[in-house]
């Protein structure tokens, strides 16, 4: 008994010590400070942090951390116009091919001013091979001299095409004309990097917020990987006195329920909804509905034979209700896709938005598509089975499944077997032609179409998984890329306009629709940023 | 004793290098790879794979990692937390993982046995049905029920504890995450401590020392309960690894920066060290606690312990 008794307390007493030790891990320690008035905003993020290092982030919660406490050149402002930053001005040359920036005075978190060679250094350490960044190709779509070069390990990195011509003058030369030139400014890969103070970190750079250095409104208090990264605001930052939050806490929460759950008790100002739970709060005046920029399409192998069938392709196009699937199946503020080019994307020179400009060119038509599929069987000799491949989020299997059923029902005789498999794993089938037809999708990484139809060019070996091979797309891609209309804007948009229009008239791809997102925001928070091309923004972020 | 825990470790020993190389066999032939994005050339995914030494053949990379598990260095994350020590993401996670099963192994044990206890003592009456079906329930529904449940009427309806885990409320933010963890173990241990206490009531030595005039309390406790315990402390040991690794779907809920969430995420994403470092640690966890186990049935059996001995 007595034996019994000391092993209860025994653990009884292990229980208390570890529950009294694991809170102060030096990485936590974050109070949500309530009472004090201090002005606090917390967002809710559907997926983990996974870097605070701008040249090896990949997705959207690292570079929204990011944009909390860098700045670049530009930053976009609520219309998504490149507005001056850490450039206050900048000057273009008639060619269109060099950009002299002039950078304000700013300081970095620790004092030091940001300069012109923290540019050159940041983007010299994007290109460089050792860096192994996933996003160096960005430097070339600004067409950036010797970006291809020096990304390849073909060139030293001095040989990239940005000059320090003092302190606070940066000089950026390009090969071709770049009209989305200033507004990429804004993104991550591009923000500067203290090359002292990143020496000094050696590997420990970016891991902890005490080896990251701040030049935009807040800096990292704290990171509890898997759970929470907190900022306060950054005094050193040179517009600080219109940041008028001091702290944003972003907490990592896995199950929607449960984040609602949180929100409607009060304790966070933003957070994301699924499309089951649009229904139930669609009619409150905290949701909102954005577009994002991300296009989902179905890609199609043409090293299967059966595609290289035009009725067939046809067919599948005509017979898809993309309405149905955006509001019904999805409705999360999804649109049906009128198009590759995805709407809110990018502007001619007059600022009319690409969509308008070129219409609607994708179309729901049952009946048409049935007579295709009859030409199809009879050239085919009989019925056709696909395999749908798709990633298993509840999102794609649901539109998956429609699809499956608007093929079967107005297609009769046309089998679908529906293929379920991890992300990674569908990149692998894609990547190795191993499908017949997939729901991927394709984020914009710039505010231009060229984005998109670079895409589906026939020497594009990496993105053209289903290996569509179009003469005449090819050509008015390039025309308008790196051709004769490369410097003429609106012959440019004009080539973009008509690849637009024969990429899906002959059905090399089959977009579906176009993301949207639902959210909750308390309505005493203003100034959240949603960027349907870039990074959507906390950093206005006010709470009244 | 000495002889027979040296073995065990070293039987242990050998079976944690086997279950690394079967991990490591089954991650490479599994589909996919950590870096294959959209956005990479192949000449990036070549500066990759080079970078993070995944060009090796197999067996070299086999030994390079042994020789740093031995180290303690269990490699950096590829996706999750990129380029952070996976000893590291460990070091933060796995204390919240062993504290909350801890909690919830305490909790279940004492309410567990306490129910068991009293159905068997009142066996065959409303109390005993009631014990029982507190018990079946506890098997029969499952965790995210339970949790998703709490978190609505305790955390959200009546705001008693906090819906979310918060490192600056280690305790009161994983009250609810314990209870929910805690059912199973209870059910368990309830029906388990049942039915060997029914059976030890039923033997000779009980009826022996009841008509030997023993008080009822000092019976139960010194002859019933101790017998009782051996089986009970071997059901223990497997729930106790099961709760200590940490629970998926409690973790989700509750938002818990945990063990059982990061191997799945470290799966999905391919995130091969990860993978590997969560596997090495469930199987430590394991053998360690059976070897624990063996050694209490000596402490509370001394017949087991002299068997040993005598071996």
């Amino acid at each position: 008994m007595k034996k019994m008794k000391k092993v209860l307390s025994l653990l009884l007493c292990m229980l208390l010590m570890v529950g009294c030790s694991s809170g102060n891990d030096g990485q936590a320690g974050t109070t949500t400070n309530e009472t004090s008035g201090e002005s606090v905003v917390r967002i809710a993020q559907d997926t983990d942090l996974s870097t605070m290092d701008h040249h090896i982030a990949t997705d959207g919660t690292s570079f929204i951390a990011q944009t909390m406490m860098l700045s670049g050149l530009t930053a976009l402002d609520a219309n998504n116009q490149p507005v001056p930053e850490l450039a206050e001005s900048w000057d273009v040359s008639d060619d269109g091919l060099v950009y002299t920036f002039h950078l304000v005075d700013a300081n970095w978190s620790d004092g030091t001013p940001v300069t012109a060679n923290d540019f050159v250094y940041a983007w010299q350490r994007l290109a460089n091979p050792d860096t192994a960044s996933e996003y160096a190709f960005i430097l070339s779509t600004i067409n950036l001299v010797n970006a291809d070069a020096v990304t390849a390990g073909e060139m030293p990195v001095d040989q990239l095409g940005v000059k320090a011509i003092d302190d606070k003058t940066l000089e950026v030369t390009l090969d071709l004309p770049c009209n989305y030139l200033l507004g990429l400014m804004a993104f991550p890969s591009f923000f500067p990097l203290n090359q002292a103070f990143y020496e000094a970190q050696g590997d420990q750079y970016s891991l902890s917020p005490a080896n990251l250095l701040a030049c935009g409104p807040y800096v990292m208090e704290s990171w509890t990987p898997g759970n929470s990264w907190v900022f306060v605001k950054n005094d050193q930052y040179f517009k600080a006195d219109e940041i008028t939050t001091e702290r944003v806490e972003f907490k990592f929460i896995q199950d929607t329920q449960s984040a609602m759950l949180e929100y409607q008790s009060g304790n966070l100002d933003v957070v994301k909804l699924t499309g089951e739970q649009v229904d139930a709060y669609k009619n409150e005046a905290e949701f909102t509905n954005r577009l994002e920029g991300y296009l989902w399409y179905l890609s199609i192998n043409f090293t299967v034979d059966k595609f290289q069938n035009d009725n067939l392709r046809k067919a599948l196009a005509l017979s898809i209700d993309r309405e149905t699937i955006a509001t019904n199946v999805l409705k999360d503020g999804s649109i049906a896709a009128e198009g590759l080019i995805p709407v809110a994307l990018a502007s001619d020179t007059n600022g009319v938005d690409f969509r308008e400009g070129a219409g609607t060119v994708t179309a729901y038509d049952p009946e048409a598509a049935a007579e295709y599929y009859e030409k199809a069987k009879e050239e085919l000799g009989g019925d056709v089975t696909i395999d749908l491949l798709f990633e298993d989020t509840e999102a794609s299997k649901a539109v998956a499944e429609y699809i499956q059923n608007n093929w079967e029902t107005n297609l009769p005789g046309l089998t679908v077997t529906l293929n379920s498999k991890p992300k990674k794993t569908r990149l692998d089938l894609m990547n190795d032609q191993a499908y017949d037809i997939c729901l991927t999708r394709w984020g914009p990484d710039y505010a231009d179409p060229q984005t998109y139809l670079d895409l589906f060019i026939s020497t594009n070996e990496a993105n053209n998984a289903g290996r569509y091979s179009n003469a005449d797309y090819d050509a008015k891609v390039l025309a308008g890329t790196s051709g004769e209309d490369a410097t003429n804007a609106e012959a440019r948009w004009q080539d973009f306009i008509d690849a637009e229009k024969i990429i899906v008239d002959t059905v090399g791809v089959i977009p579906v629709y176009q993301n949207g997102g639902a959210y909750m925001i308390k309505s005493n928070v203003k100034g959240v940023e949603f960027h349907s091309a870039g990074v959507d923004s906390f950093r206005n972020i006010t709470v009244e | 004793m000495g002889k027979y825990i040296t073995k065990r470790v070293l039987i242990a020993i050998f079976t944690l290098l086997v279950i690394l190389f079967v991990l490591f066999v089954m991650l490479d032939k599994m589909p996919g790879s950590p870096f294959n994005d959209e956005k990479l050339t192949a000449d990036q995914l070549a500066l990759l794979n080079a970078k993070y030494g995944l060009d090796q053949p197999f067996m070299i990379r086999f030994i390079n990692y042994v020789k740093c598990v031995i180290k303690f260095d269990f490699g950096v994350s590829y996706n999750i937390q990129k380029n952070l020590a996976v000893s590291s993401m460990l070091a933060t996670r796995l204390p919240i993982s062993i504290q909350i099963g801890l909690q919830a192994m305490v909790v279940g044990t004492i309410i567990g046995m306490l129910l068991g206890i009293i159905a068997a003592l009142k066996r065959n009456t409303w109390i005993d049905t009631l014990c029982t079906g507190i018990s079946v329930l506890g098997v029969s529904v499952p965790s995210y029920v339970i949790a998703l449940g709490l978190a609505y009427f305790v955390g959200f309806k009546l705001g008693w504890f906090p819906i979310l885990y918060n490192a600056s409320k280690p305790f009161i933010s994983t009250i609810m995450p314990t209870m929910a963890l805690s059912l199973s173990p209870i059910a368990n241990i309830a029906r388990f401590t049942r039915s060997e206490m029914i059976e030890v009531l039923n033997s000779d030595y009980v009826l022996l020392a009841q008509s030997k005039g023993i008080k009822q309390y000092k019976l139960i406790i010194n002859h019933v309960l101790r017998n009782t315990l051996i089986s009970i402390i071997t059901v223990m040991g497997p729930l106790l690894v099961g709760l200590l690794t940490g629970s998926m779907v409690i973790e989700k809920i509750f938002s818990i920066p945990g063990l059982g969430y990061l191997m799945v995420q470290a799966i999905q994403n391919n995130d091969y060290n990860v993978v590997m470092a969560c596997a090495f640690i469930y199987s430590f966890l394991y053998i360690f606690v059976m070897l624990i186990v063996d050694i209490l049935y000596g402490i509370i059996d001394p017949r087991i312990r002299v068997a040993k001995e005598g071996e």
